[in-house]
């Protein structure tokens, strides 16, 4: 019995131990405005009905037994003011989120909680880190990457988005006049779901690639002497509305109906 | 008495036809009655524009044949005096069928003079909302802080009779150093369509070697290479050679000039 209860007090001690160094967290008031991330790798965003911004870091972080008492700094001369690796400022209207450790150092995520209608947006010119998921957001998204896959989940807003070698899939629960759609890799997938009656004036193209669809798309005449380039295709859903634009210089787009 | 037959004896009595004692009694009603003096007044002027525009002269079958009605008339009037007593067969009836025919050319006349004036007003109107579109789409793709509404505004700059010289300018301007790449692909994708306009192909070319976004500069290569121009296989070498250019541009520009071969 005595082994027992060690044995379990023990696992509670090991438990205790690795969820402090698991989960960190990082809090902000934010109820609207422009939440920006620069160079942020392993990026899961999520909007919810709150109004404030959290930070959790999930992982390992591999922080060397010398740096203890120090604080990281990079040469831009951020410091850390979050605890969890990150430099965040505040400008009023926009908040913007930067990484200082080293991202190839990290191999953990960084899970961000944000009122829904905060608008997002994300540059990632590095080679590091993986997709950027991004869900729940009822306003814009701007996301551009060289290497990291995006994926967009129940939004709703205006969104531009590209990449140069990442795919992008976009599930939108609706599209709302005057709120374009701009979805662009130039050497990924593009892959987009919306609901079965959007209105749109849809444009597709792929240099290189092949368009994919299981939506009634009304194609437009070509009209005068304007010559129709054949890697683009100029449609209208439901009679037309929105301004969407979807794109992969080589490779494919597919366009679905939820 | 009827108003008919109140215009009747006024014509009359402005004609000078009626005896003296008619007048008298016609004078003294216009002189007191309202009614009277009004119809009267409109009367006269009637008669008075009648006279002042050219008398019609009828030819003669028209004589023949309104000698032929007017001998009827009085067979007629000879049989039933009672009923036909007052049917106008008479210069008066004539005069008054004039004025109501100039009432209807006035009429038609001022409506169309209003229909011109209408389409006039439409066509300014016309002009005024399009240029109210320009002014809305020129701020749009001034908007810093929103890329969403400069993305709105280069897609509208296609529909809003086309995009004039200032549009374009603010769209080659926006193809070099708009902060959003979605942004400038728009643009391009616009400015592509209106490649002839010197302004804009000189624009273009530039723009291939100096793109500073690897999005942008590959679509500019994917789109001009296919032009076939020998500038622009200068440029892509030009690219090539470029140390400073990421390889994923370099190997588009390789590309584009196999198009060339």
């Amino acid at each position: 019995m005595k082994t027992v209860t060690a044995t379990l007090f023990t696992l509670l001690f090991f438990l205790h131990l690795s969820w402090q160094a698991t989960a960190q967290e990082y809090k902000l008031p934010l109820t609207s405005g422009t939440l920006k991330f620069n160079e942020v790798s392993n990026l899961s965003i999520e909007g919810y009905n709150g109004n404030e911004l959290v930070i959790t870091y999930t992982g390992q972080k591999d922080i060397p037994e010398r740096a203890k008492g120090l604080r990281p700094i990079n040469s831009i001369g951020l410091e850390d003011n979050t605890g969890v690796g990150l430099s965040v400022s505040d400008s009023g209207n926009v908040v913007e989120v930067q990484q200082v450790v080293n991202q190839h150092h990290n191999d953990g995520r960084y899970k961000v909680r944000v009122p829904a209608n905060v608008k997002i947006q994300i540059s990632n010119r590095g080679v590091h880190g993986n997709d950027i998921d991004i869900s729940n957001l009822q306003n814009e998204i701007e996301v551009s990457t060289l290497h990291n896959s995006i994926s967009l989940e129940n939004i709703s807003g205006p969104t531009l988005v590209n990449s140069v070698h990442g795919s992008i899939t976009a599930d939108f629960s609706a599209v709302r006049p005057d709120n374009p759609v701009s979805i662009i890799s130039v050497h990924n997938d593009v892959d987009v779901a919306l609901p079965a009656d959007t209105k749109a004036n849809l444009t597709l193209a792929s240099q290189y690639g092949t368009i994919y669809t299981d939506m009634d798309l009304e194609y437009q005449k070509a009209s005068g002497n304007m010559r129709k380039i054949s890697s683009t295709i100029e449609g209208t859903l439901n009679g037309g509305g929105t301004a969407i634009v979807l794109k992969s210089n080589h490779n494919n787009v597919y366009l679905r109906k939820k | 008495m009827n108003p008919d037959k109140m215009k009747e004896k006024l014509i009359d009595y402005i004609d000078g036809l009626l005896p003296e004692a008619q007048r008298q009694e016609i004078a003294r009603k216009i002189e007191e009655e309202a009614a009277w003096r009004q119809e009267y007044e409109q009367l006269r002027e009637i008669m008075y524009l009648m006279q002042e525009s050219p008398r019609p002269i009828p030819d003669e079958q028209l004589k023949h044949d309104f000698e032929r009605l007017l001998q009827e008339e009085i067979r007629f009037q000879q049989e039933e005096r009672s009923v036909v007593k007052t049917l106008p067969v008479s210069p008066a009836y004539w005069r008054y069928a004039a004025a109501v025919a100039l009432l209807i050319v006035g009429v038609l006349a001022g409506l169309f003079v209003h229909k011109q004036a209408v389409e006039h007003e439409k066509a300014q109107a016309l002009l005024q909302e399009r240029e109210a579109t320009r002014q809305r789409i020129l701020t749009s793709l001034h908007e810093p802080s929103s890329a969403s509404r400069r993305l709105s505004g280069i897609l509208a700059s296609q529909t809003n009779n086309g995009p004039d010289q200032e549009i374009l300018t603010a769209l080659i301007r926006i193809l070099n150093h708009d902060d959003n790449t979605n942004v400038r692909l728009a643009a391009l994708q616009v400015l592509v369509q209106y490649r002839e306009e010197p302004l804009v192909y000189q624009a273009l070319l530039t723009s291939l070697v100096t793109q500073d976004d690897p999005v942008v500069q590959i679509s500019l290569i994917n789109t001009m290479a296919a032009f076939k121009d020998q500038k622009v296989k200068e440029n892509l070498q030009k690219i090539i050679n470029d140390e400073t250019v990421p390889d994923v541009v370099k190997d588009e520009a390789h590309v584009g000039l196999f198009q060339f071969s």
